[in-house]
């Protein structure tokens, strides 16, 4: 309203004034133009000029053509048969397309229900889905197909080879490599030169201070769990390399681990990791005390309460410790120092003493 | 001041209410015809006879059955457990005006082993452990009186970390050997106290060597082991050397002339676990003692070594004996230390554990019986499940928690 207002006002100037006048740049283009015709045209005829009322006379507007608008066609899987070979479809692995997904599926967290109407997300340019892997490039169409085409490149599984244990046993050491292929300018690939062998450390040939120093020695390239060790490099600049030198590493630990320093004799009871009751102070009690026993059973001469097990044996440590009994309470003993004391660990120590001094619970 | 306790144990017991519904009922002893000992708390005539008792006064008589009830010890044997029970358990012998133990499945495990013993084998030791307060200083009592009824000579340390602590105790160099020390009022102790648990045995059993105390004073062979008693207690200087004289007589007697030994040791752990606190014995050059070096402590030690026989040593280890910092467990391996282990291996650990449901709720009737417990909140079956809830059926627990009521 307000600017018609000053329109008006400028051409009643104008008219009067009869000479350019600066117009303000609110006013349109356009009207500035007619304006400047018609300051011609009076000028010219020096009449003037007539006043047209706007919207007396009849216009024709020339219709702009509409902009092109961009058409999508309907999602594929609208327009996908039953019938289709699905590896076609999604033959790589990539991110979630929700119109080539053939299924309703819907994922996302709805707070409350003013929220989506309550429902949860459908797959309709849902960032849920995208975000995590699918498997739909590994679905057993796919897996048959990748197996079809690499058959041919497949050898004859081995005979004598069909159960986990028995590929452990022929094949002890297992030594682990990757070749990487992709489409690029370089066929190079820096991690393809890492190599790394595996093996369980009970097929190693070791006795107790060598299998110590080992494990030692490895450091925690050795899983206590699983027994395994595992040397892995990638220090040379290839493949071929590496794998030679992890088979350096393992010969230099195994024989490095078989020496004996002359340090090493300085380790007494209490630098043991493990309690080992050979080593201590409760298996020369126990022989004593069983020597003990057996004199006084001798002396005795009487069959009833007699410890059975050491009749007629030559009671010497090398014995002693191979009778049954003695391996039991031996067992319990060295559980109870290395498993930690609990009451089963407790029982079973009591257990073994009371076969080991013939006790009985009469109860 | 008892509505008020009573308030607050109704609605301690609807914060718990969820628990006790879920318990079924709770299961007691069957009812026996046992007398009525007390005639201090006398019970109301329309209340229901609780068994918590058993008439089998004897403990060699106690099975199975008998677990988890309550046996009276006779006024003549209660003097041979009486001096070296603590006196708390005096005192509420007192207060429930008689003596009471309850038999528990680790003594009649002790007694099952003993009675199957071959007693011409070096002594078995047995190790009793189990939480604190959870009843094995009364099961070595129990086994004591058990003892004491078969004819056995009873040599008991009460507490044995009283031998290596104590404020302004006295320690002299021994007389024997100049690098031990005695604690004559210790000794002194002990001698009355092992007089008092083997009366009447003592004046037969006759020294089978000679000792030579003084360069006038010495006890000739044959000398009876209450004149050495005597003798050690009116010299205290010699208590100590007394007290190794009657355990190595015992040792030896015991092989040559058939005695039974029993040697009973409560928290065993204190011979071989340094004791470092203020109190700690020390010698007049302020050093601080060994427990090896005591020969009380020596020469029990050597009471527990195999080498001797016709004896049983039974030994409990307690938390209190070890420092502060060394009582994180209860089990007898982590209180006794490495050197206490390879002392006392091989031995039969026996863990005593804490009460059964059935234990502790006879425990609980005997205290109502006594009128320990005079609530009547805890009377009724929902108190007594709390009680039992609130203490862990831990016996030290649970008497302290009814004392209050």
């Amino acid at each position: 309203m307000a600017s018609s207002l000053s329109v008006k006002k400028t051409r009643l100037i104008l008219g009067v004034m009869n000479r350019s006048l600066h117009l303000s740049s609110s006013l349109k283009s356009q009207e500035s133009e007619k304006l400047e015709n018609k300051k011609e045209s009076s000028l010219d005829s020096e009449e003037f000029r007539v006043y047209e009322i706007k919207g007396l006379k009849k216009v024709s507007f020339v219709r702009r053509p509409e902009r092109w608008s961009k058409r999508f066609p309907p999602p594929r899987y609208r327009t996908m048969p039953t019938d289709q070979d699905w590896t076609d479809v999604w033959p790589t692995a990539s991110t979630f397309k929700w119109s080539a997904v053939p299924f309703p599926v819907r994922q996302g967290y709805v707070e409350n229900s003013s929220e989506n109407e309550g429902v949860i997300p459908s797959k309709y340019a849902n960032l849920e889905l995208m975000k995590g892997p699918n498997f739909l490039h590994l679905t057993p169409a796919h897996v048959k197909k990748h197996c079809k085409a690499i058959k041919h490149f497949c050898t004859q599984w081995p005979e004598g080879l069909d159960t986990d244990e028995q590929c452990q046993k022929h094949f002890p050491l297992e030594s682990v490599t990757s070749d990487y292929v992709f489409a690029g300018p370089s066929l190079t690939d820096d991690r393809a030169r890492v190599a790394s062998i595996k093996f369980k450390l009970t097929d190693l040939e070791l006795d107790n201070h060598a299998r110590d120093k080992f494990i030692r020695l490895v450091g925690d390239r050795y899983d206590p769990d699983t027994g395994d060790v595992v040397f892995e490099s990638n220090r040379c600049p290839l493949k071929s390399q590496n794998l030679e030198y992890v088979k350096f590493i393992l010969t230099a630990v195994y024989f490095e681990s078989w020496k004996r320093e002359s340090w090493e004799q300085q380790k007494e009871l209490s630098d043991m990791e493990q309690y080992v009751w050979d080593q201590n102070k409760s298996s020369k009690t126990c022989v004593s005390l069983l020597s003990d026993i057996k004199a006084r059973d001798m002396a005795s001469g009487d069959e009833q309460g007699k410890l059975s097990y050491l009749s007629e044996k030559e009671v010497d440590a090398s014995v002693v410790s191979d009778l049954p009994e003695v391996q039991q309470y031996k067992e319990a003993v060295e559980n109870l120092f290395n498993d930690g004391e609990s009451i089963e660990t407790l029982n079973t120590y009591r257990m073994a003493v009371e076969k080991l001094l013939n006790l009985k619970l009469d109860v | 001041m008892a509505a008020s306790i009573g308030q607050k144990l109704s609605s301690v017991a609807s914060r718990t209410n969820s628990l006790l519904k879920k318990t079924v009922k709770l299961t007691e002893h069957t009812p026996c015809a046992c007398p009525y000992y007390s005639t201090a708390a006398k019970r109301l005539e329309h209340e229901p006879r609780i068994a918590c008792r058993t008439s089998e006064t004897d403990p060699r008589k106690h099975t199975g059955d008998h677990v988890g009830l309550y046996y009276t010890v006779p006024e003549e044997e209660m003097a041979v457990i009486k001096t070296g029970m603590h006196p708390w358990h005096l005192r509420m012998m007192k207060s429930f005006n008689e003596s009471c133990l309850m038999v528990r499945k680790p003594a009649l495990e002790l007694k099952g082993y003993l009675d199957k013993l071959n007693l011409k084998h070096p002594v078995p030791r047995f190790l009793l452990y189990g939480r604190r307060g959870s009843g094995k200083t009364l099961t070595l009592h129990h086994t004591m009186q058990c003892c004491h009824k078969d004819g056995w000579i009873i040599v008991h340390a009460p507490w044995a970390g009283q031998w290596v602590r104590g404020w302004y105790k006295e320690v002299a160099v021994s007389t024997y050997k100049p690098d031990r020390y005695d604690l004559p009022a210790d000794s002194a102790e002990w001698l009355t106290h092992f007089r008092a648990q083997n009366l009447g045995k003592l004046s037969e059993l006759k020294t089978t060597s000679e000792y030579i105390w003084t360069k006038r004073e010495k006890a000739e062979v044959g000398t009876s082991f209450e004149e050495i008693i005597n003798f050690g207690l009116s010299r205290l200087k010699f208590s100590s050397d007394c007290v190794g004289v009657l355990l190595k007589e015992l040792r030896v007697q015991a092989e040559t002339q058939g005695l039974k030994v029993l040697v009973v040791v409560d928290s065993v752990n204190a011979f071989y676990v340094q004791w470092n606190q203020q109190n700690a014995l020390k010698n007049m050059e302020k050093k601080q003692l060994r427990p090896g070096e005591i020969s009380l402590v020596h020469n029990f030690k050597k009471m527990l070594s195999p080498t001797w026989s016709h004896g049983v040593a039974i030994c409990a280890v307690s938390e209190e004996a070890n420092d502060e910092d060394k009582r994180e467990d209860f089990t007898p391996i982590y209180l006794l230390g490495q050197e206490g282990f390879e002392a006392l291996d091989p031995f039969i650990p026996i863990y005593v554990p804490d009460y059964t449901e059935k234990e502790a709720l006879s425990n609980i009737n005997y205290y109502i019986d006594r009128n320990w417990i005079q609530n009547d909140y805890g009377k009724t079956d929902e108190g007594k499940r709390e009680l039992m809830f609130v203490s862990n059926r831990n016996p030290f627990n649970l008497a302290k928690i009814c004392a209050q009521l």
